[in-house]
């Protein structure tokens, strides 16, 4: 079965560097919005989120697996938001090894090698895919 | 809940802010916020909402007042996220207008000092905040220390037993 899938030009936003906002809510029914640093494109229907410290957002996700995610495409005036739902983390292979790398690059640029160290590449599947424009009032 | 005094100054120098909300099928949501404001009663806080996200906030909030806001200061990373019911909406007047523009004011110089790779013109900045749409009011219930690092997530207000 094909489900939904990620248009071409989200790449380039995903890869933009501009942080993301990612909404979760617990099992209890308590939304939680935070900022992430990034978001990796793993194929047309999957994109992975890092865990590196426990948080309320991995717990919600744990709990309750919805999630949306926001992605800020500004040259365009506009915005990704992806409905998302966790499918399950990796603590190995290719997507795995390549956050690693990407997060210990960060890390190591502004002095704090070793710290921010990958517990696992969470992977979650696309269910929805809106491109908001910025509206007038 | 009162929000602390240390809170509340917080907020004239934060940058950008996010909202969330859920679905009566825990679907989180989010909604863009292109400013907030202060109010008289310190348990209570008021934020602008641009569009299109009024629709679904209006939509979850009838059915679950619950209102998660983060509230950041772009550059040193300060954060801190707000939750609590939703308090009712109000048209935007001028008092609203002045705050947003403040608001604007420091997103734009914000994102400018720390974005060292795409040199976003003002103009931009400005029309991916957006504008005004809804003023919708909190009523804070608990305050969460966001900052990346340690401590991250802990309960600021009340404090944590």
């Amino acid at each position: 079965m094909t489900g939904v899938r990620l248009p071409d030009e989200i790449r380039p936003v995903m890869e933009s560097g501009i942080p993301l906002v990612l909404s979760t809510c617990s099992k209890d029914g308590e939304p939680n919005v935070a900022v992430i640093s990034q978001a990796y494109y793993v194929d047309a229907e999957h994109v992975a989120l890092s865990y590196q410290f426990f948080s309320k957002t991995i717990r919600n996700v744990r709990e309750n697996p919805r999630a949306t995610l926001c992605l800020h495409d500004i040259w365009n005036a506009r915005r990704f938001v992806l409905g998302l739902l966790y499918d399950r983390s990796e603590t190995e292979g290719e997507v795995f090894e390549r956050m690693s790398l990407e997060i210990e690059a960060i890390a190591s640029a502004t002095g704090m090698s070793g710290i921010f160290k990958l517990r696992s590449a969470d992977i979650y599947r696309v269910t929805s895919v809106e491109c908001l424009p910025c509206l007038p009032a | 809940m009162a929000i602390p005094g240390v809170i509340l100054r917080f907020l004239e120098r934060a940058s950008i802010a996010y909202a969330a909300t859920r679905d009566r099928h825990l679907t989180p949501h989010f909604h863009w916020v292109c400013g907030w404001i202060r109010e008289p009663e310190p348990q209570f806080l008021t934020f602008f909402v641009a569009e299109p996200f009024t629709e679904r906030l209006l939509r979850n909030v009838a059915e679950c007042p619950r209102l998660a806001l983060t509230i950041e200061h772009i550059g040193p990373h300060e954060t801190y996220q707000f939750k609590g019911d939703f308090a009712g909406t109000r048209a935007t007047g001028a008092a609203e207008r002045a705050a947003f523009e403040a608001c604007r004011e420091r997103f734009v110089r914000d994102v400018q000092q720390i974005d060292t790779r795409h040199n976003f013109a003002s103009r931009t900045l400005e029309l991916y905040l957006g504008q005004p749409s809804l003023a919708v009011r909190i009523a804070v219930q608990e305050v969460f220390l966001q900052t990346p690092g340690p401590g991250a997530g802990r309960r600021l207000a009340p404090p944590e037993p």
